[in-house]
């Protein structure tokens, strides 16, 4: 659910090694209290909230059912708005603290989350939240709008906040999912399309990991989780300079990309995607440069 | 209520100075580091190990035409992922490497059909229509003179020991029973594959 605290240590000096250095001292110590700062988040969450399942709703024979069928098991969780709140200040908190230059930025920024939260009764689907988080990336011209917050630093605000406070809400019986009969490239649990995956060590199998709530499934090595082509000449990968850690893949056919992470070569199970994900933004930039699009619709380059 | 972009900007009537993530120290194109880079393309294509007829899945990684990497195919159900030492070596069929370690082409992949004549000590290059007739030719010759009907107790035996043919796990079953049904036919007993398996 959360990665603990020695993982998150870990994880953010292994992304060092193998990426180069992250921006600057204080962007290692934001993103470690981030992290960090979620377990508090889930212990307060989980004291106060009440699934709207019972546990054992969710058992084997029901999502072996589900997942024969191609149907996703929670297609529009409803979140709590005390939840969303908490979060969102939290990382107001983290950030202000170690950019001060930001704080009126993203004080407006909370406050109208706060708004708009406050003009919805009872709980908020997620699906609402995602389609603002797209909508606040998603401008065609960011200088002509007089762009205060780019792209890139809106989404990675609310993906946090809805990572967090999706995977703080989602029943304790689908943290551990077993996706062996999931066959499809979005996410088995949320039906959200990935960002990124890994090729898992020892044999290879493309494992996709959803960015909004961690489930892990694995898809086909040569086969577009977008759209599904299986032709070889479709599919290609690419890499920069000599690092092996992480490669992008694309798919000509319709263009999407995604980052795969090579766990041979990282080598730690319990390491933590979403952060070398921030870590290799770049491959980000020159997917996005090269003419692809982030198949998990996710806009992290401002451009 | 939707919270979209204009309506927020409107609204906050944010002024301060625009905030990205380089701003706050994760990399992205801003950085002048990243101005050039080199990008390293490749594909993955699909094939079956050559050396036995257990037939694992390998993927190749190619890249400009030239193969560049080998691995198990984790999707094969065959393998899932795993090679025995044979197949995990599949790349140095057409490349070796250097002293220093670099990749070269392997100089012993025969890419051209080689032929020494008898008591001879060099290698001719040959075409295959050449080879293919001597072959034939070769084949019917040693037959006809070492055929034998029957054996020294008198048993009809109906073949030549002086021909030995070897399948090919580079060949499909379909080609290797072929095979073996033409060695059959015509007396060759002294039969084999390369792989035994």
């Amino acid at each position: 659910m959360y990665t603990d605290d020695k993982a998150v240590g870990a994880t953010l000096k292994r992304c060092q090694q193998l990426y180069g250095s992250w921006g600057n001292a204080e962007t290692e110590t934001m993103l470690k209290r981030l992290y960090e700062n979620k377990k508090v988040l889930y212990t307060t969450f989980k004291e106060e909230h009440k699934p709207s399942q019972d546990e054992g709703h969710w058992n084997v024979d029901f999502i072996e059912n589900k997942f024969r069928k191609g149907e996703v098991l929670l297609p529009d969780m409803p979140l709590s708005k005390r939840f969303i709140s908490l979060t969102i200040k939290q990382v107001d908190e983290a950030i202000s603290r170690h950019h001060p230059a930001l704080q009126q930025a993203m004080e407006a920024l909370v406050q109208h989350v706060e708004d708009t939260l406050n003009s919805i009764e009872g709980c908020v689907p997620v699906s609402l939240l995602l389609s603002t988080m797209y909508d606040l990336a998603d401008l065609d011209d960011p200088a002509h709008c007089g762009l205060q917050l780019q792209r890139d630093f809106i989404t990675l605000i609310m993906s946090y906040v809805l990572a967090t406070v999706f995977q703080g809400s989602m029943p304790n019986a689908l943290h551990q999912l077993d996706t062996t009969l999931w066959a499809e490239g979005h996410c088995p649990l949320c039906g959200q399309q990935p960002h990124w995956g890994m090729l898992r060590d020892p044999d290879g199998a493309k494992v996709m990991q959803c960015w909004l709530c961690s489930t892990q499934w694995v898809f086909p090595r040569l086969q577009c989780p977008s759209c599904a082509t299986t032709e070889q000449q479709d599919l290609a990968y690419f890499t920069l300079e000599d690092n092996v850690a992480c490669r992008v893949d694309v798919c000509h056919k319709c263009k999407a990309y995604y980052k795969l992470f090579n766990m041979r070569t990282i080598g730690d199970e319990q390491t933590c995607l979403s952060l070398h994900h921030l870590a290799t933004l770049n491959w980000d930039y020159w997917a996005r440069k090269e003419g692809f699009k982030a198949g998990s619709k996710l806009q992290w380059v401002s451009m | 209520m939707k919270l979209t972009r204009r309506g927020f900007l409107k609204a906050s009537g944010v002024t301060t100075a625009a905030a990205t993530l380089s701003t706050i120290g994760l990399q992205t194109a801003a950085a002048q580091r990243y101005q050039s880079v080199r990008i390293n393309y490749a594909q993955e294509v699909t094939t079956i190990c050559p050396f036995c007829a257990v037939g694992c899945g390998i993927i190749c990684h190619v890249r400009d035409g030239k193969l560049v990497n080998t691995e198990g195919d984790p999707d094969h159900p065959i393998n899932e992922g795993s090679l025995c030492s044979k197949g995990s070596a599949l790349f140095n069929m057409a490349n070796i490497y250097s002293e220093k370690g670099e990749v070269k082409p392997n100089p012993n992949r025969l890419t051209q059909v080689l032929y020494r004549a008898p008591y001879g000590t060099e290698w001719e290059v040959k075409s295959w229509e050449w080879a293919l007739e001597r072959i034939a030719q070769k084949i019917k010759q040693t037959r006809d003179e070492t055929f034998e009907t029957t054996n020294s107790r008198g048993v009809t035996v109906n073949r030549t020991t002086a021909i030995g043919w070897l399948g090919s796990a580079m060949c499909n079953n379909e080609e290797n029973y072929l095979f073996h049904k033409f060695a059959r036919a015509t007396g060759i007993v002294n039969l084999d594959h390369c792989a035994r398996l």
